[in-house]
């Protein structure tokens, strides 16, 4: 009874905590917090005021005008006919429902009702949200409701047995038919069973029978997850979800704005590196690598956009890799942005010829794009780059356009813009073109300060015009100006004269401010010595994940840099990209003026990092393997490991017939998945190896069955020869084993039919020992030694002479 | 799971040899599988078999926690048959909606019991003990006037006051003293119960009522003399179907009594004389008549028994005892706990007491001589 009684106190704190992690699960979604601080309060206020103490109780009429007015109250935000209110409307309703539901006097049915609720909760919290939390959550979820699901069960199989059955009371009056049953009795009356079987099934465990069915379920739940195959490649996401607003590497910069945002935590994408020849294999960089998203070359009063005319782009090919070229893969998984612009380390080529990129290439700004459609959702796409050497970046991007002949002089033109004209008129180009373009532009004074400060940092360098590679020395010698004070980074909003330009401000009065300061007073510094520069945004480094290898980018490493075009013959050998034409490849020159960010509190960090490291990769494997798995990352992550392995494994075994087979069966799929005959062979597919499995399973359990008959069987046959001798010897002096006695109450029956008589009674204790024996042997596997066989077989003689000799006396 | 719970589990019930209506019974149900079985619940059914089984039939269920493999497993439940008769128990389902409570399956087992219900019992006021008594007085008054002293068992020395028919006249000769033969004398007294069960045509529930109180006491009755042994009982139940049933007082014969008057109906005809004289017939001569009756007028029931005792035997009886459950002493010979009538305690007496017929107790005895 005890039991039955603890079952009955935990059932309630069960449920509540069933509710609460509903509640949390869904205030994860919902973007109002205050309502799930109520619903919880309520949970904790209703498991000590109404179920401990009992001193708030709804009656049904209550509980019912309370529920009304809730569903009155939500159907008013229904019916802004908004889907994202709408879901928030139904959410906010069962909160409601639940915190009535909470206060009435907990009957089974209203604990079933609350956690109908609670799931009904989750599953609305999981439109409303994706995240790995949630992920984690759902599984503490599982298990807690199954716990509580059991434990329900029990208490309802108790009360169920400890209630007299109700039907007696109506149907079973006394009396004849159509006798009106007037102060009966009841003629069957079922009375009140004990609870202990019932307290013996709490005793089962109910934490170990919810943890197993919990841990089949989660296993059924995974292999049904990953292994029914996807039919598109559409990720799920929550309703809720807006796309992240980028920063960082939209067409046009203002210098200024930076700040707001960049200090933003939200994950941008994630990158991996791997070895091409061994895909399993993480390529480890020295230094951060840049992440180039676009380019910008056309400055005027603080902003910095794309210079080409026109609002459209023109798409091309994505490029194969050159054949001497020795590439990185790269594995770039982008969140969903309002931006369609890709990221990468540049140059990126199709990893092999026949790879079906899903993405589009825009040769003329050397950008990366992906669809409208494809910007709603997780985006992963792998390249080849060739931006690496040896395990750092390489400084300068290869360039398969000359820029300075006549064909793309007007882009050539554009790396020198500036908000005046003197240095372009110097590089004795289209005046009139020029001029055109820059009708806009401020007046020609604009950058004094910038401009002399370039030359005076230059000059101090000591560089020589004459050199070959001039441009490659001034450029690093203008980048390693702005390393050095006064320069300073700060994301800190800083004040600007209005009366200059912001670059020129910077420079000459407030030498303070991020990395899109830097980038456009180093590029509009190389533009006033006639060096052709653009700055490029994107993306530095992010933090480096040690247990998944890769890259986890967020908004606030967006950044800005420059690139320095050099002609063929102004890069030198040395910094020359391996495996590209030296006649015929010029270059970008990467430059970072940007100084470095103190982040010595981060590096100190040491096991937390690894604690953040492992909570980064749990998020990465969510985003891409359960929310974002489609049917290309299905294929590869999950069938084709799975191809190989067969595969392998048939040839290993030289029994290729398996493995063929797999071979053929998965070309038929990968072929015939989307049509109907795909499907219908699929759904025979997995009716056959249900049936297979169950068929088997059958045969195992019939067979251990029968196997186990058997051994039950043979137990009864195996016989013991001095017991046998011993019921014959009594059962020729009229002593029958009965059908029902046991050896040893046939033994001390004997014995006392022994007793009886005065010439056996000496003897009367002998059947008990001879059996004592026998159980010794026959039950537990004891061998009788020679000595105690010798003494048993005397002592069957001796029974054997005594009754003998009794039976002659008798005679006479 | 729960489909995996409830396959191939064999059941089957263990009833009580005997029940008494109104009295708690536990029935047993056993459950065994060859492999390890859970959270089993047994939902037997019990109706009666009177034809209205289906609108009365009842549920009663054992929980079994655990089934280990190839054992078996015992599940039990309590309940009450508040009247009595034959039961039908069955068929037996196996429920289990285990683990979680969210799906159940129930297999259906064909097993069916009967089991017959005995009546009632009450308890006899020390007015049955009088009766009893004076009874007991006057068949010894006529076992002397018969001479029959009982059997011989032994001598013992002459006292004042031994009849002369009594001295041993060798054993006095050969040890010079009177001796005198002494008998074991028959204390209990053989009994002739009749049980009159009858109902209006056209009976209502007060009348059914009525034929319960009268089963009731006689059942008691029975119960009662049996336990005291010693006597020869015959009873006759005059009823849809007249029977009668004799014997030693003992178990067996409590046992079939019951049973009989488990399974008796009343009826709305006179008492068949017929198949009274033949009862009467095997009836010893002194036995205790008592006749309990469930009409009004117990005239017709005493007409009945003379008619009978008359033509069997050339004699009207000379005194019985009769007690009519319709009765106002009827309380005052029997009480029952909760018995099924008003006839104490806020039941339908109080509800209408005009229903009670005064029927005072006749008595008058089986006698050779004749003569009430």
């Amino acid at each position: 009874m005890t039991l039955f009684f603890r079952q009955h106190r935990l059932l309630p704190f069960a449920v509540a905590a069933v509710s609460a992690l509903g509640v949390i699960m869904l205030a994860m979604g919902q973007r109002d917090l205050r309502l799930a601080v109520v619903a919880l309060v309520a949970v904790a206020a209703s498991l000590v005021l109404t179920d401990l103490k009992g001193w708030v109780k709804l009656n049904r009429t209550l509980a019912n005008v309370a529920a009304l007015v809730a569903v009155g109250f939500s159907v008013r935000d229904f019916m802004r006919f908004e889907r994202d209110t709408q879901l928030l409307a139904i959410a906010n309703l069962l909160i409601y429902l639940q915190i009535v539901l909470l206060f009435q006097p907990k009957l089974l049915r209203v604990h079933w009702q609350i956690l109908v609720l609670s799931l009904l909760q989750v599953v609305v919290g999981a439109a409303l949200n994706l995240g790995v939390v949630f992920g984690f959550l759902l599984v503490i979820y599982l298990f807690l409701t199954l716990a509580t699901l059991m434990l329900l069960f029990v208490c309802r199989e108790t009360m169920f047995a400890a209630a007299a059955d109700e039907q007696p009371s109506r149907a079973a009056a006394d009396g004849p038919p159509g006798a009106k049953p007037r102060g009966a009795t009841r003629q069957i009356e079922v009375l009140p069973a004990t609870t202990d079987q019932a307290a013996r099934l709490l005793e089962a465990g109910v934490v170990r029978q919810a943890a197993y069915g919990g841990c089949v379920t989660l296993a059924v739940t995974v292999i049904l997850f990953f292994s029914i195959p996807r039919f598109g490649d559409t990720v799920w996401q929550p309703a809720s979800y807006a796309l992240t607003r980028t920063v960082g590497f939209s067409s046009s910069v203002s210098l200024g704005t930076l700040g707001a945002v960049a200090e933003s935590t939200d994950v941008v994408m994630r990158a991996e590196f791997r070895h091409a020849d061994q895909p399993d294999e993480p390529y480890l960089i020295y230094g951060d690598p840049l992440f180039r998203g676009s380019v910008l070359t056309h400055y005027a009063r603080g902003q910095w956009h794309h210079g080409a005319r026109g609002r459209g782009y023109r798409l091309g090919p994505i490029p194969d890799k050159p054949s001497q070229v020795e590439g990185v893969l790269q594995r770039i998984i982008i969140e969903p942005l309002d931006e369609p612009v890709l990221f990468g380390v540049f140059p990126m080529y199709k990893i092999h010829a026949s790879q079906r990129l899903p993405v589009k290439y825009d040769p003329a700004r050397r950008r990366f794009l992906r669809s409208d459609e494809a910007m709603a959702g997780q985006f992963t796409f792998e390249t080849l780059t060739a931006g690496f050497r040896r395990g750092r970046q390489h400084p300068i991007t290869p360039e398969h356009r000359l820029l300075g002949d006549q064909e793309h002089r007007t882009e050539f033109v554009q790396l020198l813009q500036l908000p005046f004209t003197n240095s372009v008129m110097r590089l004795d180009l289209d005046l009139a073109e020029s001029r055109q373009r820059r009708a806009d532009a401020q007046p020609i004074d604009e950058l004094p300060e910038l401009a002399a400060a370039a030359q005076r940092e230059i000059e101090r360098s000591a560089i020589d015009p004459a050199d070959p590679y001039f441009k490659l020395k001034a450029a690093r010698a203008l980048e390693r100006y702005f390393h050095a004070p006064p320069f300073a980074y700060s994301l800190e909003p800083q004040s600007r004269d209005p009366a200059i330009d912001p670059v020129e401000d910077f420079v000459k009065n407030n030498p303070r401010g991020h990395c899109e300061y830097f980038a456009s007073a180093l590029a509009l510094m190389l533009r006033t010595q006639g060096i052709p520069a653009r700055m490029v945004v994107g993306f530095k480094a992010g933090d480096y994940n040690q247990v998944g290898a890769f890259y986890e980018i967020q908004q606030l490493h967006a950044h800005a840099w420059v690139e320095a075009y050099l002609a063929p013959d102004e890069v030198p050998p040395s910094e020359r990209p391996e495996g590209f034409p030296p006649d015929t490849t010029a270059g970008w020159l990467t430059l970072d003026p940007t100084p470095a960010a103190d982040d010595a509190e981060f590096s100190s960090r040491g096991w937390l990092n690894t604690i953040a490291d492992i909570g980064d990769y749990l998020q990465h494997l969510w985003s891409s393997y359960i929310v974002g798995l489609t049917a290309e990352r299905q294929r590869e992550s999950i069938y084709q490991p799975l191809r190989n392995f067969t595969w392998n494994a048939g040839r290993l075994s030289e029994g290729a017939g398996g493995a063929a087979l797999f071979d053929r069966f998965w070309n038929a799929m990968t072929t015939n998945a989307l049509t109907l005959r795909g499907a219908v062979v699929l759904a025979a597919v997995a009716v056959a190896l249900v049936l297979v499995v169950r068929w088997g399973w059958r045969l195992i359990g019939a067979w251990w069955r029968r196997l186990g008959d058997r051994g039950h069987r043979r137990k009864p046959a195996r016989r013991v020869a001095f017991y046998e001798r011993l019921e014959g010897i009594l059962g020729r002096h009229g002593m029958e084993r009965g059908q029902r006695q046991t050896p040893l109450e046939f033994a001390l029956a004997a014995g006392a039919e022994l007793v009886a008589h005065a010439d056996t009674r000496l003897h009367a204790t002998l059947p008990r020992r001879i059996v004592e024996a026998y159980y010794r042997v026959r039950f537990g596997g004891h061998t009788l030694d020679a000595r105690e066989a010798d003494a048993v077989e005397q002592q069957l003689v001796t029974l054997d002479q005594m009754l003998s000799g009794h039976k002659r006396n008798g005679d006479h | 799971m729960a489909r995996r719970m409830t396959r191939a589990v064999n059941v089957r019930r263990r009833l009580p040899a005997t029940a008494t209506a109104g009295e708690p019974l536990t029935v047993e149900l056993l459950a065994s599988s060859a492999s390890r079985r859970r959270g089993i619940r047994l939902e037997d059914t019990i109706e009666p078999c009177d034809g209205h089984g289906r609108r009365r039939r009842a549920r009663a269920t054992s929980l079994i926690a655990e089934i280990a493999a190839r054992q078996e497993a015992r599940g039990r439940y309590r309940l009450v048959l508040g009247r009595r008769g034959e039961y039908r128990f069955g068929p037996l389902y196996v429920r289990s909606s285990y683990p979680f409570g969210l799906v159940r399956r129930t297999v259906e087992h064909a097993i069916e019991s009967t089991l017959v219900v005995f009546p009632r019992l009450g308890t006899l006021t020390s007015r049955w003990d009088l009766v009893l008594s004076r009874a007991a007085l006057g068949a010894q008054r006529q076992r002397r006037q018969s001479q029959i002293d009982g059997e011989f068992y032994g001598l013992r020395d002459w006292r004042s006051g031994d009849s002369r028919r009594h001295i041993h006249w060798r054993t006095s000769a050969r040890r010079g003293n009177l001796m005198v033969r002494q008998f074991e004398r028959t204390q209990n007294q053989d009994i002739f119960l009749i049980v009159d069960l009858w109902q209006p045509a056209r009976g209502t529930q007060e009348d059914a009522d009525y034929v319960e109180s009268a089963i009731s006491l006689a059942a008691t009755l029975v119960s009662h003399i049996c336990r005291r042994g010693g006597c020869q009982l015959h009873v006759f139940v005059s009823a849809a179907a007249a029977h009668a049933v004799r014997g030693g007082a003992a178990g067996s014969l409590e046992c079939a009594v019951m049973t009989g008057l488990a399974r008796a109906e009343a009826t709305s005809h006179a008492v068949s004389v017929a198949r009274l004289r033949e009862a009467i017939e095997l009836v010893p001569t002194g036995a205790t008549t008592i006749v309990i009756s469930s009409r009004s007028d117990s005239h017709a029931c005493r007409q009945a028994l003379a008619a009978a005792s008359g033509a069997a035997r050339g004699e009207t009886p000379e005194a019985a005892i009769c007690l009519s459950s319709r009765s106002d002493d009827f309380n005052a010979y029997f009480e029952m706990e909760s018995q099924p009538v008003g006839h104490h305690g806020g039941g339908r007496a109080e509800a209408s007491p005009s229903l009670i017929h005064h029927a005072p107790i006749v008595s008058y005895r089986l006698s050779r001589n004749g003569g009430s």
